[in-house]
């Protein structure tokens, strides 16, 4: 990660080749795969100190089986002098083959079908449809056209609404729908669930009410369940590999690996142990820029969450990730410009250029820039996809004015508070050697801060050594170890509070 | 209220800028020519607040009735007639708060297209100058000018006439028929601010009396504290008046009244004599008990006088006249309320030694702490909200459309506890939550001597259409302690919100309760949105069940409910018994 003016840091990470730092001759590093739609990265940790001893990527071989390109990027490391990657823990994330494709089938859109889309979105999901009660007579044909690897099967609070979900059940069944469920309605239904589900031969898994009353939404129990259901199911019916090993390897899907790192940087990565103790980020946000979609992940304090989406039926979670699928870098860069237009980001001349710049990418997505034109351009996009896909992560003030009194509603997160700001994805690891400094200054600036609740002046932090699905992967099994790769790696950037 | 309004903002921005109005008001006031009341002349003095003053610094204590009639001729014979009587009677009478008729707060021009009230009319010059001369008593022009529409003109005429104590500044949140402008009804108010700025320097005093405006309706003497700071920062630090705060009316625990009258004095850096303390207006029995109401009377202005004897304020003191529940008082109850207070000073002079200040000052400091964390909550909270925290105009109207309940929501400084009605554990509890309270316990004791419903299993959504929020507390709270599983969405909550949620809980009943003219309206919305889902619970509604129908404003609209198959309910004890026939004697759910 380099930080404001580190322009002169050196790259860790030369693709296609592996690399090396800091000379440690180390034994069995523990190694983190991220097997992305594009590109197939590799992170070796020293299993001690938790220090980044090497990394690595290949494009991904999802044309004959991922655990080619994964061999590949293991030599590269082995060739750059980490000999012994692969021998001790490897562990996996994956977003390939389309990542993990959830519909929501719920009673109330505003209700538990909002609270299971918050989950799914948390759980590293893309929902590809939501069927609601109101849309209930198509639901098998829906969730069929969707291509689901998960439903998440939601509706009434404990002890409320059992007719829907039991109803949906049965339609499941029936309809020999495919992929697996995840049952987290109302528990009083479970049993007739369970049985119509049973009855279909359909696999299916049970986790808590994603809403088991109102103004509570069960993030973790479901979240663990619908991991599960990844491991077991999802990545074994995407046929990615024919080897036994992925499926030891992969563990989550990557959005969810790169969520608990951004637990892991908010939350603090103090060690009451030892001297090198950090503060950590406090409440951030992470902006991840790709060539199809910008996701966005925020850590509020609770406080700050309770009063976001305050009198909202369904509160938001202290940690919440969204996903804006036009904005991206190649295959969606022209509503990306459009949108920012919209928002008079962009104007005129500058517009137009980057309109241009929009639709070559869109032509051909696979494009890498020759040029410093086409590298600056790049990075021009990104900065507009990180202010846009912001703005629609952050929430809205209104006032109702009303003969009784002003009626405050609040719509999304609060994200004012926020001053730090992480930005990872290809672009910023290609351009880890320009000077970042600003790269958001002014961004916010002509946002109606009465309404738009958009951070002010943010620091930013660019992940260009691409660690934190990798310390996030590394978090679920050890902690501390991800403390340490984090803190070995970045730690000098979060501790600097003067940008 | 301006409506249609700008959506997503509290404040307009094409606003005029407050200070250019305060100094608009002291150029207008400059050119009206000063007159000294009878009042003032007859002792000596300049004006009424230095004749106060002089009372408080010697130990005199004045006292103060409110009274009006029809006109100015039908007050001031009475007046005179009262006050004759206490030469007889041995009572003094110094002040008198004017009562208009709503009507004054509007434009001469609309004053004679609105419905009539009871209250006073000023018809003429003449009448304004009388009211300064014909009697030798400081009136008060309090009611229906700061914060109403006629704010300069009324300002103009009480200044013309030499009123000493002009307000009243706590009736910024008032509406009035005929008018809907609430930005030109607040620059009207700082302009007047500024008229009676400009004659500081001739005794002439900015008034409040609190209690007709938010405080009467705040949970937390501390929240009351902080908006009388608030109003303090607006008339004093912005504006530059002379501000005085009387209280007393929903104050019905001496401890509580004493306390937060010295309270208020903290506050009062100036040392400017409040005009009066108010009689408790809350504690008398429905029932038409004038000797027990005189007792009550006694009991509350008696503390009054101890605090004024040990700790002067110059404010005057009021004794509630014994049928102020019922009726407006006649002259004889008026004569009456003066002997009990001549009566109470004279007790209080000769037991003031048995007086033990400690736990009432021990309690003023609790209020005085809140009541600045609160201000200052309340300012930051404003400035987030965009609102220029210099700018008096921005200030009345920003707090003015956020509204009094909603502010100490947002700003109350307690612990958080859902157990009460705003969210949080008020800090010094007022008397209208105590009572609110104790209301809770009066309706289900009352439900358990008639054998009480066991509504165990029975699910109920409760919400309200609007801001209010005391029935739907009570509503919540005694069903649950009824047994059922209440799932309580609190106030501003929309129709089809509402139904969501009957329909996820799979809810018996839903009870909703409306106070804001709407009540047809709001029936067929909810039931429309239930039946879109294929649901139907039991509805119920409660609250004032009015709207406005074709001929007639404001109607009752409970049989028009009730057709429609929703069950209007006048009180909570009639909703229980529709709950006991309809899930308990008959069958358990309609689902």
């Amino acid at each position: 990660m380099s930080g404001l003016g580190l322009g002169s840091e050196r790259r860790v990470l030369d693709a296609p080749g592996g690399s090396r730092p800091g000379g440690a001759d180390l034994i069995s590093p523990d190694l983190l795969v991220d097997f992305g739609s594009t590109f197939t990265k590799l992170t070796a940790v020293a299993p001690g100190s938790g220090a980044l001893v090497g990394s690595a990527q290949h494009r991904t071989t999802v044309e004959s089986d991922l655990m080619d390109g994964f061999g590949a990027a293991l030599r590269q490391l082995q060739a750059a002098g980490v000999a012994a990657a692969g021998a001790g823990t490897v562990l996996g994330c994956s977003s390939a083959g389309g990542g993990l494709r959830v519909a929501i089938i719920g009673l109330e859109r505003d209700l538990t079908a909002e609270a299971a889309k918050q989950v799914a979105l948390n759980s590293g999901g893309r929902i590809v449809t939501i069927v609601t009660r109101a849309a209930s007579g198509s639901l098998v044909p829906q969730v069929a056209r969707s291509a689901a690897d998960l439903i998440l099967l939601v509706g009434g609070t404990d002890g409320g609404d059992e007719a829907f979900v039991v109803e949906a059940a049965r339609s499941l069944a029936s309809g020999g729908v495919g992929p697996p469920v995840v049952f987290a309605g109302n528990t009083s239904a479970r049993a007739q669930v369970a049985a119509a589900l049973d009855g279909g031969r359909v696999v299916w898994r049970s986790a808590p009410n994603v809403l088991p009353e109102i103004g509570r939404v069960e993030v973790d129990g479901v979240q663990s369940v619908i991991r599960e259901a990844f491991i077991e199911h999802v990545i074994k019916g995407k046929r990615l590999s024919a080897s036994d090993r992925f499926r030891q390897i992969v563990a989550l899907p990557t959005p969810d690996a790169v969520l608990e790192a951004v637990k892991l940087m908010a939350a603090g990565l103090a060690s009451p142990a030892g001297p090198e103790g950090l503060a950590g980020a406090g409440e951030i946000l992470v902006v991840d820029v790709g060539g199809a979609t910008t996701d966005v992940y925020s850590c509020l304090s609770a406080g700050n969450a309770a009063s976001s989406r305050s009198g909202s039926l369904v509160p938001a979670a202290p940690v919440a990730r969204t996903v804006e699928a036009d904005l991206g870098l190649r295959w969606s860069a022209e509503s990306l410009v459009a949108a920012a237009r919209e928002l008079r980001l962009v104007t005129g001349a500058e517009a137009d250029r980057l309109a241009d710049a929009a639709l070559q990418r869109v032509a051909d997505p696979g494009l890498v820039p020759q040029t410093p034109d086409q590298a600056h351009d790049d990075l021009a996009l990104a900065r507009l996809a990180v202010v846009v896909a912001i703005s629609r992560h952050a929430g809205r003030d209104r006032v109702v004015l009303t003969s009784a009194g002003a009626d405050f509603r609040r719509t999304g997160r609060d994200v004012r508070g926020i001053r730090t700001v992480v930005l990872t994805g290809g672009v910023f690891r290609a351009n880890a050697g320009s000077d970042l400094h600003g790269f958001l200054n002014g961004a916010f600036d002509h946002f109606d801060r009465r309404r738009e609740l958009v951070p002010a002046q943010v620091r930013v932090i660019v992940d260009s050594r691409y660690i934190l699905a990798a310390a996030g992967l590394l978090s679920a099994r050890s902690p501390e170890r991800a403390r340490r790769l984090v803190l070995t790696t970045y730690g000098e950037f979060l501790r600097r509070t003067d940008d | 209220m301006t409506d249609p309004f700008e959506p997503g903002t509290l404040l307009p921005d094409d606003l005029p800028n407050g200070m250019d109005l305060v100094r608009a008001g002291r150029e207008r006031a400059e050119r009206i020519p000063e007159v000294q009341l009878r009042y003032a002349r007859e002792r000596g003095v300049a004006s009424d607040r230095a004749y106060k003053e002089r009372c408080r610094d010697s130990g005199v204590l004045t006292t103060y009735i409110n009274l009006g009639y029809k006109t100015w001729a039908e007050t001031r014979d009475v007046l005179r007639s009262v006050q004759a009587r206490g030469r007889a009677l041995g009572y003094g009478l110094d002040r008198v708060s004017l009562i208009p008729d709503r009507r004054m707060g509007l434009p001469p021009d609309l004053r004679e297209r609105a419905l009539a009230e009871t209250g006073l009319m000023m018809y003429t010059p003449q009448d304004w100058a009388g009211a300064g001369q014909d009697v030798d008593i400081a009136p008060i022009w309090n009611d229906h000018n700061l914060g109403s529409p006629a704010a300069v003109v009324n300002t103009e005429a009480a200044l013309s006439a030499g009123f000493g104590y002009v307000g009243n500044m706590a009736q910024h949140n008032y509406g009035y028929p005929l008018w809907d402008d609430d930005v030109t009804q607040m620059a009207r108010t700082v302009e007047a601010m500024g008229m009676i700025a400009q004659r500081k320097a001739s005794g002439t005093v900015l008034e409040a009396y609190i209690e007709d405006g938010y405080c009467a309706g705040f949970h937390d003497l501390a929240t009351s504290l902080g908006w009388c700071m608030f109003h303090r920062h607006v008339v004093e630090d912005l504006v530059g008046a002379a501000h005085s705060q009387s209280y007393g009316s929903t104050f019905q625990d001496p401890l509580l009244k004493q306390a937060f009258g010295l309270a208020l004095q903290e506050i009062n850096v100036h040392g400017v004599p409040p005009s009066f303390t108010h009689g408790d207006t809350n504690s008398f029995s429905p029932d038409g008990d004038f000797d027990r109401n005189a007792a009550i009377v006694f009991n509350d202005v008696y503390y009054t006088a101890l605090r004024e004897l040990s700790f002067p304020s110059g404010g005057a003191l009021h004794a509630t006249p014994v049928s102020e529940a019922l009726r407006i008082p006649t002259e004889d109850e008026l004569v009456q309320s003066l002997v009990i207070a001549s009566e109470a000073v004279n007790r209080a002079r000769s037991t003031i030694s048995l007086m033990d200040w400690r736990p009432v000052l021990e309690l003023r400091d609790t209020i005085l702490a809140g009541g600045k964390r609160f201000f200052a909550k309340l300012m930051a909270g404003l400035q987030a909200l965009g609102v220029d925290t210099a700018d008096p105009l921005q200030l009345i109207l920003a707090t003015r459309r956020i509204g009094g309940s909603r502010m100490e929501e947002l700003f109350g400084v307690g612990e958080p506890d859902s157990s009460y009605p705003r969210g949080f554990t008020p800090v010094v509890p007022t008397d209208t939550v105590r009572r609110l309270m104790s209301n809770v316990n009066v309706v289900l004791r009352d439900l358990r001597e008639r054998g009480a419903p066991d509504l165990s299993g029975l699910r109920v959504v409760t919400a309200s259409g609007d801001i209010h929020e005391y029935g739907l507390f009570v509503v919540s709270k005694v069903l649950s302690d009824l047994g059922a599983k209440v799932v309580d969405l609190g106030t501003s909550m929309s129709s089809p919100d509402i139904a969501k949620v009957a329909v996820e809980t799979a809810a018996d009943v839903v009870a909703v309760s409306t106070y804001n003219g709407m009540a047809l309206s709001l029936g067929r919305q909810l039931l429309d949105e239930l039946h879109r889902r294929n649901v139907a619970p039991a509805v119920y509604l409660g609250g004032r069940l009015n709207e406005d129908l074709e001929g007639e404003s404001s109607a009752d609209v409970s049989a028009q409910l009730e057709q429609l198959g929703i069950t209007a309910c006048p009180t909570l004890q009639v909703m229980v018994q529709g709950l006991r026939e309809r899930f308990v004697t008959g069958p358990v759910s309609t689902r």
